[in-house]
């Protein structure tokens, strides 16, 4: 990808209505449970597919977490190894993706909390460098409401950023363990979500958007 | 199934679809992350089916006191059936030369399996082969007997040449 913006290959779009835009079969939710089940049965290249499908998605889960570079890449590469070691704990196929996020949300929690007592708060916005945007003209409105939006979340708390970066990319949140990670009431997660939304909606609308 | 949260508005939706491609934006995942992840898994799908092999010695001569042509160093391997010695050949930028020996000589074929692939020989005769231009880089061997399909390969554990 030769833009600075990366396009919506990894995770599923929806349409603007909200609707889902695809069957499951033709997301790439479905995909990775054909890939995994595939790699089941004995074929070594799907599981290819799966890592270059996946991986971009565990990343970002992961780093919502506050890891740096070096420990979220180990995060990543031990979700997989444990994947193959243990993939018949994977009883359905369709659940791997769920199964994958789980397996590193819990492991970069485990990570984060070894690595500082305290709740990773700004570290997760501070390492992070923005990229020289090496964008063509045409994508740079593109790319200059993208850079308003993370001016924007950038002012939310760290619960919010947290919160709503694994809501992102992981479509249907697991209500409990985010509630568990956030030491909330389970019923709070959506209210919270909502209260976070609102937060970023009000920041967009004082400062107006492109 | 649906592949979005049925509590997300749809309002929400187009939100989060841009929330997506600010973190993939502000926060991308390195380049080269899913080939090192399948760097590692190939590796352990290999363990699983092989018998692994120990590494003995690894010596590192000083490069900075050689030149690039006769910088070299030496690496043995054993397990309980063969150990398989390898002198490793700085032979250009980024490039090695892995001369090896077998002990006791069998007639085995020899994959180097590097970060761009893998590369196959024979064990000569002798109990020799060589394996040239190969990248620097992390390495692994897997020996697998010529003539016995049925027998358990050997392999290497990863070393960085």
């Amino acid at each position: 990808m030769e833009t600075g913006i990366p396009r919506q290959q990894d995770v599923p779009e929806t349409a603007g209505g909200g609707e889902p835009v695809a069957t499951a079969a033709g997301t790439p939710w479905g995909n990775a449970s054909r890939c995994f089940r595939a790699w089941k049965d004995g074929d070594r290249a799907a599981l290819d597919e799966l890592v270059r499908r996946v991986t971009p998605v565990l990343w970002q889960v992961i780093r919502s977490y506050g890891l740096d570079q070096t420990s979220a890449e180990d995060v990543v590469q031990n979700t997989w190894l444990t994947l193959i070691r243990k993939s018949d704990q994977v009883r359905d196929d369709q659940a791997v993706l769920r199964w994958l996020t789980m397996t590193a949300r819990r492991e970069a929690w485990r990570v984060a909390q070894a690595q500082t007592r305290s709740y990773p708060t700004e570290e997760a916005v501070i390492e992070v460098s923005l990229p020289v945007s090496r964008s063509p003209e045409t994508e740079v409105v593109e790319t200059d409401s993208i850079r308003r939006l993370w001016g924007h979340v950038g002012q939310l708390d760290a619960r919010c950023q947290h919160l709503l970066r694994v809501v992102a990319f992981q479509q249907r949140p697991d209500y409990a363990a985010l509630a568990s990670r956030l030491e909330m009431p389970m019923g709070s997660v959506g209210p919270t979500r909502s209260r976070c939304l609102a937060k970023l909606r009000t920041l967009m609308m004082s400062e107006g958007r492109g | 199934m649906t592949v979005h949260d049925p509590t997300t508005e749809p309002a929400d939706a187009a939100l989060f679809v841009e929330l997506r491609r600010m973190w993939q934006w502000a926060d991308p995942m390195p380049d080269d992350l899913p080939d090192r992840v399948l760097f590692a898994l190939d590796l352990e799908q290999l363990e699983m089916d092989f018998e692994l092999l120990r590494l003995v010695t690894a010596t590192e001569h000083d490069a900075a006191v050689r030149s690039a042509v006769t910088d070299v160093s030496t690496i043995t391997f054993s397990g309980p059936s063969v150990t398989v010695m390898m002198r490793v050949s700085v032979t250009g930028r980024g490039r090695r030369r892995l001369d090896g020996w077998l002990a006791p000589t069998q007639p085995l074929r020899v994959t180097v399996h590097h970060a761009d692939g893998a590369r196959d020989t024979a064990v000569d005769d002798r109990g020799r082969f060589v394996v040239e231009d190969l990248p620097a880089g992390m390495t692994r061997l897997v020996l697998s007997p010529a003539d016995d399909p049925q027998a358990t390969p050997f392999i290497t554990p990863t070393v960085e040449i």
